[in-house]
């Protein structure tokens, strides 16, 4: 199995929160992106910090969304993705 | 009043509106180029692709290569400038050039580099500096000329073979339009080099390279900042 890109990751994590229905918790996501808590963590942190989700509270349970400069990422993600690997010959 | 007086104002390299227009769109470039900088920034941050970081290098390098260009216009404009300074500002455009040009060939040759382990913060550096002192040591401009087109002309081959292994045709296109802006700009600096700049080529081959330049850096930054 190929190895997956961070923007791979990156774009998974986003799909797999817009695929349901923009919200979802935390533990769910990491088990559908297959990542290591570790690593999962950083990415998630980042995304955070980088204002690509955000996270809320409903009924007691903390969920995640998708932001504008989330939604954003994925529609630039399939430009972004082909001109990085322009690059490559 | 007369075209020919009009014509000769516009193209004369010592006449206000020449240097108003060379000051106008350099500056233009020099802006664009550091906008390419500034918003690729976020999609290397989360990529970290090795490609992106030389492509911005590129651009980086770029904006100093053209600022030191608008201040050897525009400075003697305004103030009193020594021979050594304008020299000095010569070597630095030297230097910038040749950096940024083998920033561009990294970012087609990343993959290569990592296998090779040649050190890719040290080289583009290294080659910039023989640049200087070739010209310090030659005094030959033709042959910097000479050795920066032997650049573009790998940069152009890498462009090609990136064009034909390509899925999407469309994508490939800016890179070809790269090329197209990067060798017209040449083409200016021969024209430049060898006093053909009272000539009408240069003010229209300029402009129109500016406007493709603009129309590219637009759809770019449009399409991958974030």
């Amino acid at each position: 199995m190929e190895k997956r890109s961070r923007l791979d990751i990156i774009h998974n994590i986003i799909f797999t929160i817009m695929d349901n229905r923009n919200y979802i918790k935390k533990t769910p996501l990491q088990r559908k992106v297959n990542l290591s808590t570790k690593r999962f963590n950083e990415y998630y942190s980042e995304l955070l910090k980088k204002k690509f989700i955000f996270e809320y509270e409903k009924d007691g349970n903390m969920f995640v969304s998708l932001s504008d400069r989330g939604h954003n990422f994925l529609e630039k993600y399939s430009y972004i993705k082909s001109f990085v690997e322009e690059f490559d010959i | 009043m007369d075209i020919r007086i009009l014509f000769g104002m516009l193209t004369h390299p010592s006449s206000p509106i020449f240097m108003l227009i060379n000051t106008a769109l350099l500056t233009i470039i020099v802006l664009s180029n550091f906008i390419i900088y500034l918003k690729t920034r976020e999609v290397y941050d989360l990529s970290k692709e090795k490609s992106l970081k030389y492509f911005r290098n590129t651009f980086l390098f770029l904006t100093l290569v053209f600022f030191t260009n608008l201040l050897q216009v525009f400075l003697p404009n305004f103030l009193y400038i020594q021979h050594n300074i304008m020299n000095t500002l010569s070597l630095f455009r030297i230097y910038f050039s040749g950096v940024s040009l083998v920033y561009l060939l990294f970012t087609f040759l990343w993959k290569k580099l990592k296998k090779f382990n040649i050190g890719d913060e040290l080289l583009p550096h290294l080659i910039g500096i023989i640049l200087v002192l070739l010209f310090v040591i030659v005094n030959s401009r033709p042959l910097i000329t000479l050795l920066q087109f032997l650049l573009f002309l790998l940069f152009f081959i890498f462009s090609i073979i990136s064009y034909k292994r390509s899925k999407n045709k469309r994508m490939s296109n800016y890179y070809l339009f790269f090329v197209i802006l990067f060798v017209s700009l040449f083409v200016v600096n021969i024209l430049d080099m060898f006093s053909f700049s009272n000539s009408i080529i240069f003010p229209i081959v300029y402009i129109i390279c500016i406007i493709i330049y603009l129309k590219l850096v637009i759809n770019l930054i449009d399409k991958i900042s974030l």
